[in-house]
This record gives C-alpha cells, sequence and structure tokens, in this order.
C-alpha cells in the first residue's frame, strides 16, 4: 500500500497546462526525486500535495485519505511538511521561535489557560521549548539559536526550514530543491541528510532536485516531468538511459556540460 | 526579580498612575478614567491590528454591545455591576466572533469597509430597538458598586479602572506568549508558512476578533456606567475612527503603548476642541502621518532616537 498515491492529477494556470494526468506512488520509507526541465511542474505538483494549490482533475491520497478536499493546516497536521524554493520562513523571529511554531499546533491549550497563565498552558509551552531545543541541536543549529532567521546565511535559513518542517514529526516530507545555491561540498552533506532522515527517522521523501549527483546519491526512484507530463519513471539508472528523458532533460544538460 | 531600567520605569509609571488623582477636581477624575477606558480599547485594538494583522474600523460596535449589554442586564436584570461587565465583555466576545467569519474571505479595505457596516449596523439596530435601549430618550446607568458598595466619586472608580487595565494588559502578554498568540503573529508574518506548519488560520483569526472585541466590550460596559447615560450617537464611526487613531499613536506592540494610546485620545479632544469640525481632519492627517513616520507609535520613539543618534554619530566617526 503506498503511502503517497497521485492519480490522474491535471491542473492548468489561465490556460497554460502545468500538470496534466499525472500518476505515480510515493511508498512508505523512499526517497523518490522529481526531475525535469523549468516549467515541468514539479513544484505545481508539491504545491498540490501541500494543497496550497487545488489540482483540478484527479485524485491525491495520503494513507488512504484524499487531501483534495482538505485544508493547508490539515495536510501538514495529518504528518505532510515541507519546505520551499524560495524559503518561506518567519523572518522576523528567531531560530528557535521558528521551530517551536512548527510544533506548536501539537501542543493545544484552552483559550482561558491562554489568558490567565494557568499551569497546563505553562507546562505546555515548556514541553514544546524543550523539544524545539532537541530539534535544534540534532540539526546543529545551537550556536544560532536565538539569532533572527534573516540575519542568517541563507545555507543556514535552508537548515532552519528544514528543522521547522522535521518539527512537526513528518511522515512524509516534501523538498523543493534542498541543494539549490549550495556548493558541491554543501549539496553532499544536504543528500546525507536526506538519507539520514529515512535511515534513521524513518521518514518517506518526495523531493525535487536539479543537482543530478544528488539525485543519482540519494534517490530509490525518480520520476521525470516535461510540459506538465510524466515522461518516464525508474531508478536512478533507468531513467538516465531513457530516451525521452535524454531529449527532454539530461540530453539539454549534457550537451551544456 | 533583578532591577533593570524597565522595572524601574514600569515602577515609576505606576506611582504616577497611582498617585494621580491626587489634587486634580473632579473633572480630572474623570479624564482619568476616560484614559483607562480607551487604553483598554487600545489593548484590544493592539491584539487584531498588533498581532494579528488585521484590520477594524468598526470597534465602536463592540463598545456598543458591551455598553448597552452591561446597562442591559444590571438595570433589566438587576445584575451585579461587576457580573454586568463580564456579560458586556461575553456579549462583545461572541460578535467578534461573527464579525471574524467575513474576514476569513477578505482582507485590507474589504475587511475595513465589512467591519464598518457591521458597527453601522449595531449602532442603527440599537437605535431602532426603542423599547429595550430607549432609542432616542437614551438609557440612564446606575453607578458602578462593588459588593453593595457605590463608587460615587470618579476618584474611587478610577482606581478600580486602572486595576481593570492592569488585568487585562496581564491577559493580554499572557496571551502574547502562549501558542495561540504565537500562531497568530505567526499567520500575519506568512500566512502560507503558518498554515504549512499545521496553524489553522480561521481558528486563530477567530480568536483574535473575539479576545479584541471581549476587550473592547469590557471598556464599553465600564464607560456606560462612568458616564451615567447611554445614546447611540457616542457609538459613530468616528469613534470607529479615532480608536483606531488611538492605537496606532501609542503603539500597536506593546502595552504601555496601549496606556499612551488612550492618554492621547482622552486629551486630544482637550486640546483640540477650537477646531470644531476640523478635528476629524486632523485626526485623519495624524494618523496617516504616524504610520508613514512612526509605525511603532509613540512608545517606540525613544528606541528610534536612539537608533538616529547611533547612525549620526557613525557617520560622523
Amino acid at each position: 500500500m503506498p503511502l503517497l498515491e497521485i492519480i490522474g492529477l491535471s491542473m492548468s494556470f489561465f490556460g497554460l497546462r502545468a500538470l496534466a494526468d499525472v500518476s505515480f506512488d510515493v511508498h512508505a520509507g523512499e526517497i523518490v526525486g522529481m526531475i525535469g526541465p523549468n516549467g515541468a511542474g514539479k513544484s505545481t505538483l508539491l504545491n498540490c500535495v501541500s494543497r496550497l494549490y487545488r489540482p483540478e482533475r484527479g485524485s491525491i491520497y495520503f494513507e488512504r485519505e484524499d487531501l483534495v478536499n482538505r485544508t493547508v493546516y490539515e495536510v501538514a497536521a495529518m504528518g505532510i511538511r515541507r519546505t520551499f524554493q524560495n524559503l518561506e520562513l518567519f523572518r522576523d523571529a528567531s531560530v528557535r521561535e521558528n521551530v517551536t511554531l512548527g510544533l506548536a499546533y501539537r501542543f493545544k491549550s484552552s483559550l482561558l489557560g491562554d489568558l490567565l497563565d494557568l499551569p497546563s498552558a505553562r507546562a505546555m509551552r515548556r514541553a514544546a521549548q524543550e523539544e524545539a531545543n532537541r530539534i535544534i541541536t540534532s540539526c546543529g543549529l545551537a550556536d544560532v539559536a536565538d539569532v533572527q532567521v534573516s540575519d542568517l546565511p541563507y545555507g543556514v535559513q535552508k537548515s532552519v526550514e528544514l528543522a521547522r518542517a522535521l518539527a512537526g514529526r513528518p511522515k512524509l516530507l516534501l523538498l523543493d530543491e534542498p541543494a539549490a545555491g549550495m556548493n558541491p561540498e554543501e549539496s553532499r552533506r544536504v543528500a546525507e541528510t536526506v538519507r539520514h532522515l529515512r535511515d534513521g527517522e524513518g521518514i518517506t521523501v518526495l523531493l525535487i532536485e536539479h543537482d543530478m549527483r544528488v539525485v543519482m546519491k540519494v534517490c530509490d526512484r525518480v520520476v521525470v516531468l516535461d510540459h506538465g507530463e510524466k515522461i518516464g519513471e525508474g531508478s536512478p539508472i533507468e531513467v538516465r538511459r531513457a530516451p525521452a528523458v535524454i531529449k527532454a532533460y539530461l540530453g539539454d544538460e549534457s550537451a551544456h556540460a | 526579580m533583578s532591577i533593570t531600567p524597565r522595572t524601574i520605569t514600569g515602577s515609576l509609571v505606576m506611582l504616577i498612575l497611582v498617585g494621580l488623582p491626587f489634587g486634580l477636581g473632579n473633572y480630572g477624575y474623570y479624564i482619568l478614567a476616560i484614559i483607562m477606558i480607551y487604553a483598554i480599547v487600545a489593548l484590544g485594538l493592539n491584539v487584531l491590528i498588533g498581532m494579528g494583522g488585521q484590520i477594524s474600523i468598526g470597534h465602536a460596535g463592540f463598545w456598543a454591545l458591551g455598553a448597552y449589554a452591561s446597562a442591559l442586564s444590571v438595570i433589566k436584570l438587576g445584575l451585579p455591576f461587576l457580573l454586568g461587565v463580564a456579560v458586556g465583555g461575553m456579549v462583545a466576545a461572541a460578535f467578534g466572533a461573527l464579525v471574524a467569519l467575513p474576514a476569513l474571505r477578505v482582507q485590507g479595505h474589504y475587511l475595513a469597509i465589512a467591519t464598518l457596516g457591521f458597527a453601522l449596523v449595531v449602532q442603527q439596530v440599537l437605535f431602532e430597538w426603542e423599547w429595550l435601549t430607549g432609542g432616542r430618550q437614551g438609557l440612564f446607568v446606575p453607578r458602578p458598586s462593588l459588593f453593595g458598595i457605590e463608587l460615587a466619586s470618579d476618584f474611587g472608580y478610577y482606581y478600580f479602572l486602572l486595576a481593570v487595565f492592569l488585568l487585562l494588559a496581564w491577559m493580554s502578554g499572557n496571551f502574547a506568549k502562549s501558542h495561540t498568540g504565537r500562531s497568530l503573529m505567526a499567520l500575519r508574518m506568512s500566512s502560507i508558512a503558518a498554515e504549512c506548519c499545521g496553524i489553522p488560520r480561521p481558528k486563530h483569526i477567530i480568536i483574535a476578533f473575539a479576545v479584541s472585541a471581549f476587550f473592547t466590550g469590557v471598556s464599553g460596559a465600564l464607560y456606560a456606567h462612568l458616564l451615567g447615560h447611554l445614546s447611540t450617537e457616542t457609538f459613530s464611526l468616528a469613534a470607529s475612527l479615532s480608536f483606531l487613531t488611538m492605537a496606532v499613536i501609542g503603539g500597536l506592540h506593546s502595552r504601555a503603548g496601549a496606556l499612551l494610546g488612550g492618554v492621547y485620545l482622552a486629551l486630544a479632544p482637550e486640546v483640540l476642541r477650537e477646531f470644531k469640525d476640523a478635528q476629524m481632519v486632523i485626526y485623519g492627517v495624524t494618523l496617516i502621518l504616524f504610520m508613514q513616520l512612526l509605525p511603532g507609535g509613540l512608545i517606540s520613539l525613544p528606541e528610534v532616537v536612539r537608533r538616529a543618534i547611533r547612525r549620526l554619530s557613525r557617520a560622523a566617526a
């Protein structure tokens, strides 16, 4: 039984086709990569899964529940968390605050408790803080925990966004170009992190990546999109050899290389 | 507790607030009481605008609901004053939650117009509902009394209002550091990021409106018993606008700012009385100037000046 099933997903913007009848599965414990040229519909697909977009046709099942009629925050609370290509952080807040907000929804308190600062509300805050600290430390952010996010370099901001996503204890993690803007050394570390998340934490990952070294290294399976259509799917090696893929995407890149 | 500049300033302000009425006449007591009543509205607006990033030019509606709900439950139901004030707050909070429903769909100018419409409807309904509210005649409201003792003078009532202000300021501080309050601020910073963190926007916007309306309703109730007479003219569009102006001028992100806002709104009419109809223009221009030049309000002035001096001295060096 797949963890995530995407069935016949279609979407267009102002008559421009962004996704056309795309179907594929992601199984629990897999790392699946999505590749394809710019404008292929990869980010659109991710946005459909996290429900920032509403697909025009098709279904998205997560643990057998259809996500299409769910809201963004319901999807997040079901255990799907994500990062963004261009970062979507609480920029004016500290690293600690960002990570705490990533897990706040799991710690519910009553409005009366909040207004009167009852012991129940205080205990809740303490528990959330402890868990946030744990995540900050394990993501190597302890040194910058109290720094305002907008004052941090881009690479660190990306780690903060990942830490915030992990704070939600996701079952499925959606990563939109985790290695974008990174040097080869940093890309290698990103690949290791993704591997570790699956092997160590048991998190299933669906990621978009342009850096083929990262894709080849970490993905169990790769889905190739072009002009909104799925034009290939298979292991990284299979995909690399498929003529349609070479023509649409890899061919381009190897010609430039 | 350690002694910091903040605690020293706080104690000084408290001393002034406690000592202020002495030597002032009846009119002075009344002005002080009004300051507290306005400052409570500003606390409410701080929750909605400062924390929630929402807008309202209809807070006179919640103020009216609190005032009439409290006055009527004391007059018609014979409830004690304190309970009446609580009823005023709760009724306003319930309407706050209702007003939040359109706010979930519209933002910015549209939300402003929706809240404005709400306040006009409240004012009109209270005016037409003559057998209950006295309509044109208005309503006579008994003086506040605590546990059977009437607070006949505004001198005594001021201390009671000060206590209520401090209580509500404490509550809004608690709210700001609670998960609910922080989630609300997260939605203001980036609603996409917040919702992707599992934070439900609808629930938090409803809470923001309800809490803000509760504070405003309590203030309205306290105002009704101060004035002794209610008529619907008080709860006009001009009142809603001056509330907004006060909250911005005092500072939307600070409880001390809310107090400053109250001082401003209580004293400005005294100073501006000469200008008659031009007053509204002056309010409007002040509001725009503050939003452009000092968005943190009066309370942020020392910090802004400090930063400017630092920049200047660095430029000179």
